[in-house]
């Protein structure tokens, strides 16, 4: 689903591990994510993971063109 | 302050000296967030000339008076390291006795749920509408202002709704004006003053409607017309939030069920014996 292309996101895998990125690519067999973090603090460029791996996932932001502007004084 | 009066203090043969003994207990040491912004140096500023005052000339009455501000001169010609802002002193101090002065008043601008709607007051003594809104009290902090000031004039808490971080600030005629930006209240609750003979009327109104007549109207406004920017500015962010959020919780359903992730089940613990 492109859709969701460059939402950020984090899944849960079923041995436990837990996965940071955002998505470059999602289907029903997998995902495929870029700027990857991972539990044990290493980091990949891109990471790819089977459906049926995965335990839970949580949407962490949505894709923005821009920065979102900070806070500011009103 | 721990170092104790001690003789040293009694003998003071310049006014240089003194103000050493000051920079010292009132103004090198302190950390630095305590000097952070010209007004809360000029606090500690203050404390030291009042030491100087109280204590030291005191004892030493050949020593010169001084006000804040020959006090204030004095300290930045013996360290100018320790004046480190753009303003002269001179103009610091000037703003700094209109600020200690002016009156601080804490407010709400209370929207509704839908963020389409925004609460206003009215008192029994001037036809503006405005925010709830009033003085600090004594030991008061902005927030706990805003929560009293908001029950007394409508009735309703706000503790659960305040975000210290969302406001608008405004010095007005002497007065510092900050008003809390809050979202979520409930349009149909009973509004009534618990205070007597301060609010005349209570109501809701559309805001994007009264921004487009606002200046043709006659309605008085009171604050809420000089605020109008930053607090449409505020709904937009919020919207976009609320957008976002929605949006988050629609990928994730999408994603879930694309992905054939379920929800965990519960472990039944009878459910093995009878699986066996
Ligand atoms: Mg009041």
């Amino acid at each position: 689903m492109s859709q969701f292309f460059g939402f950020g996101i984090r899944v849960e895998l079923k041995d436990g591990k837990l996965i940071e990125g955002k998505i470059a690519k999602a289907t029903s067999k997998g995902l495929t994510l870029n700027e990857v973090k991972f539990g044990d603090g290493g980091t990949s460029q891109a990471f790819k993971v089977r459906a049926s791996r995965l335990k839970d996932l949580k949407v962490l932001s949505v894709a923005t063109s821009k920065k979102e502007p900070k806070e500011q004084k009103l | 302050m721990s170092l104790p009066l001690r003789p040293a203090l009694e003998n003071v043969s310049s006014v240089d000296r003194a103000l050493e003994d000051l920079l010292v207990r009132f103004i090198i040491n302190c950390p630095p967030e305590d000097l952070s912004s010209v007004e809360r140096e000029l606090f500690h500023f203050e404390e030291a000339s009042w030491f100087y005052t109280d204590f030291i000339k005191l004892l030493n009455p050949s020593l010169p008076s001084l006000k804040i501000k020959s006090f204030a001169q004095h300290i930045i010609r013996l360290c100018p390291l320790v004046w480190k802002w753009d303003i002269k002193a001179d103009e610091a101090l000037q703003k700094f006795s209109k600020y200690k002065k002016s009156i601080p008043v804490r407010g709400a601008a209370i929207f509704n749920e839908k963020l389409s709607k925004i609460l206003l007051v009215q008192g029994t003594e001037s036809d503006s509408w405005s925010f709830p809104r009033g003085k600090i009290s004594k030991d008061e902090d902005d927030v706990a202002c805003c929560i009293r000031e908001v029950r007394e004039e409508i009735g309703f808490d706000l503790t659960e709704y305040l975000d210290e971080d969302q406001f608008i600030e405004r010095n007005i005629q002497g007065k510092n004006y900050k008003i809390f930006i809050v979202k979520g209240v409930p349009e149909d609750f009973d509004f009534k003053p618990q205070v007597r003979n301060e609010i005349e009327k209570i109501e809701w109104r559309d805001f994007k409607k009264m921004s487009k007549t606002m200046h043709k109207s006659n309605v008085k406004y009171y604050l809420v017309n000089s605020m109008m920017r930053p607090l449409s500015m505020w709904l937009r962010r919020q919207k976009h939030v609320k957008n976002d959020d929605q949006l988050k919780q629609y990928a994730e359903e999408q994603l879930k069920l694309l992905l054939g992730i379920t929800r965990e089940e519960q472990t039944d613990p009878g459910r093995d014996l009878l699986n066996m």
